[in-house]
């Protein structure tokens, strides 16, 4: 058990390190990029990668290889629009427009965010996640907590209006 | 006139999408639309980056680095006993679904095995421990019965359900770990939801919660790992019991304990390697001030 949990070139050690990791990779490169294709093509590349040398990869070191790999890979592609831009610049007046309902969480704010959510009320906050996170509807989860959609809706309500109040104060 | 909405909880209708960005602007002011907003951006982002079923594409996989097969032809021998072969496994296979359809699974001491289910979940069974399931019907329900410890990822699907003599954990698609002894149950999420229901307990956890149920008391706690620790190295315990720890001990690494001479209910925060059993005795006792001494195939414990 304890040799195969090292050997990477396993398909479940892989699994299970792509389980591991996978999540805090992703935000890790899409606030760099601020952009998901982008993030699920480098993080897709990134365990490619780590699946190709996976007889050459420590098992103990698996963290900062896939850290390092991803960031190198999110340089690569930011050094290449850098030069396709520079390049465009020459012909024509590029312009950047961005819908008005274009909106840029930055990681600061998603972290606060994330923290207000665990400062919510039990009930609301387990409603907020089924709702928001596990995309079930209302009645969906008024069925599985046995209570009332208005219930439910009421938490919902509630709990976006404690976290708009949160948000406003200084953390 | 300006139009009025009627739902006192308009802001749960604009997540849900029943009234539009427009129609809550005109109900809120310009900051807190800003604000919700971005609210709920951010938690589109955080199901984003929760999302799990992600996986790597088949054409990856195939490229498997050390099982790289070569194509040999094959002899008329062989084809006959493939033949044979096939035959066999048809008829086992029609055993296997029209009459014993149940599965059981045991492991040892010191022993864990890793376990596939009809729907491509996967159990890890820890040592010491017994998982039987019914084949029949497992489209309908998925249920599995559990004595001893097990980790689960489930596939997203149906109910699945884990049958302890003391309780059950009802899951959609998560991973978590449940330990049931028969003075314990215990239930660690790591990552969806899973809902646990005894004669005590009734809760639903989220990723990094736990409840365990012992001697009638209900104890609720939080934890970080991405997974239980007996999948790795070392077994950790927070406040427990001496004699869940024993129990671990003698699990792990087939011994058994005198422990006449002590108070077993004593708690314990720390951790035992597995696979060192000097080291794992010392850093158990050697904590709580007890003295240990072998003495034939037992440990004798005393103050």
């Amino acid at each position: 058990m304890l040799k195969k949990l090292k050997d990477i070139c396993n398909p479940v050690v892989f699994d299970e390190i792509f389980k591991t990791y996978a999540r805090d990779l992703k935000q890790f490169l899409y606030f760099k990029f601020k952009d998901r294709t982008k993030t699920d093509d480098v993080l897709q590349d990134t365990f490619v990668k780590l699946w190709t040398n996976c007889d050459k990869v420590d098992c103990r070191k698996v963290k900062s290889y896939l850290f390092t790999v991803a960031n190198h890979l999110f340089l690569d592609i930011k050094r290449h629009e850098k030069t396709v831009q520079n390049h465009e610049n020459t012909f024509v007046n590029y312009n950047q427009t961005e819908s008005p309902e274009f909106l840029l969480i930055e990681k600061e704010y998603y972290e606060k965010i994330q923290k207000i959510l665990n400062r919510l009320p039990e009930r609301q906050r387990e409603i907020f996640v089924l709702n928001r996170i596990e995309k079930k509807k209302y009645k969906e989860i008024a069925e599985m907590l046995g209570i009332s959609v208005k219930t439910v809706e009421k938490h919902m309500h509630n709990a976006l209006i404690f976290m708009k109040e949160q948000l406003g104060r200084k953390i | 006139m300006t139009q009025k909405y009627h739902n006192t909880y308009y802001l749960a209708d604009w997540l849900a999408g029943k009234i539009s960005d427009d129609a809550l602007k005109k109900l809120v002011s310009e900051t807190d639309f800003q604000e919700y907003m971005k609210i709920r951006e951010a938690s589109d982002l955080m199901r984003y980056f929760e999302k799990t079923d992600l996986s790597i594409p088949e054409n990856i996989r195939q490229t498997y680095p050390k099982k790289q097969t070569t194509k040999r032809p094959i002899s008329r021998q062989r084809l006959w006993v493939g033949i044979a072969a096939s035959l066999l496994l048809l008829f086992g296979l029609y055993r296997a679904l029209t009459f014993n359809t149940d599965v059981l699974i045991k492991t040892g001491v010191g022993e864990t095995k890793q376990v596939a289910l009809l729907d491509g979940s996967e159990v890890i069974l820890n040592a010491n421990s017994v998982l039987s399931y019914s084949k029949t019907g497992w489209d309908d329900l998925r249920e599995v019965h559990l004595k001893g410890e097990a980790f689960f990822k489930v596939k997203k699907g149906s109910d699945f359900v884990v049958k302890t003599d003391q309780g059950q954990v009802k899951v959609l698609g998560t991973q978590f770990d449940v330990k049931a002894l028969s003075d314990l149950f215990q239930v660690v999420c790591f990552t969806g939801k899973v809902w646990v229901k005894s004669n005590k307990i009734d809760a639903v956890l989220t990723p990094g919660k736990a409840v365990r149920q012992s001697d009638g008391l209900v104890q609720h706690w939080e934890l970080r790992d991405s997974q239980p620790d007996w999948l790795s190295v070392e077994s950790s315990y927070q406040e427990t019991a001496l004699k869940y720890v024993l129990r671990d001990l003698e699990n792990q690494y087939n011994i058994h304990f005198d422990a006449t001479g002590i108070d077993e209910n004593v708690k314990f925060t720390g951790s035992f390697p597995h696979h060192n059993l000097q080291k794992a005795l010392a850093a158990v006792f050697k904590t709580l001030g007890i003295k240990y001494r072998v003495k034939n195939h037992q440990i004798i414990l005393s103050k």
